[in-house]
């Protein structure tokens, strides 16, 4: 979800197309993340929640990305 | 700068995960404690970016990471183990999804891990699952 400080999704994208930061939130309550762990740590697989967030900036200049 | 694609860079990622996760060890089992999720920022300069396509409503992005189990390393540390063992974990989320009409995210998509000596790739997976 996107992060505090944008009321609409248009909001964010004029955002982005001005070359604004623009954070988001992992919701807490979804389990996002399935890792399973090696067999020396007894091999199970778990879904857990994310709780934090992640940044993007736009690339205002140059080529594609990738 | 195309207003229908747009290439972004990953400038940051904190994330953790406070839910019990139970680790064996040498017939014992312990709490994990806190799994640490974070941006790799020595990654290369090409690495953690993506592209918005706002005409197909879609996201990618390749976020290069590092997780962690900083209590469970300092078990293991007291145990005696190589700190060379205990660092962190690298990999790479390929991640895809719908961009969603608050502008969130439905991203989702695997890890591939890198070599390391007790989170072996070829038994360790990951991958982040559909949701917003």
């Amino acid at each position: 979800m996107p992060d505090v400080g944008f009321r609409s999704g248009a909001e964010i994208r004029q955002a982005v197309l001005e070359g604004k930061a623009v954070s988001w939130r992992f919701s807490p309550h979804q389990k996002r993340l399935r890792f399973t762990l090696p067999k020396m740590f007894g091999g199970r697989t778990y879904e857990v929640c994310l709780k934090g967030g992640y940044t993007f900036r736009p690339i205002v200049s140059g080529s594609a990305a990738w | 700068m195309s207003e229908q694609i747009v290439n972004f860079k990953i400038t940051n990622l904190a994330a953790e995960v406070n839910e019990s996760i139970s680790l064996e060890w040498q017939g014992k089992s312990f709490d994990s404690g806190l799994l640490a999720v974070e941006l790799d920022d020595s990654a290369p300069g090409g690495a953690n970016q993506g592209v918005l396509n706002y005409s197909q409503r879609r996201a990618s992005a390749e976020f290069h990471l590092r997780l962690r189990f900083p209590e469970f390393a300092s078990t293991l540390e007291r145990l005696g183990l190589d700190p060379e063992l205990l660092r962190p974990v690298s990999a790479v989320l390929h991640s895809e999804g719908g961009i969603l009409d608050d502008h969130s995210f439905a991203l989702s998509g695997r890890c591939d891990l890198a070599a390391h000596p007790l989170f072996r790739a070829e038994e360790t997976k990951a991958c982040i699952l559909p949701g917003r």
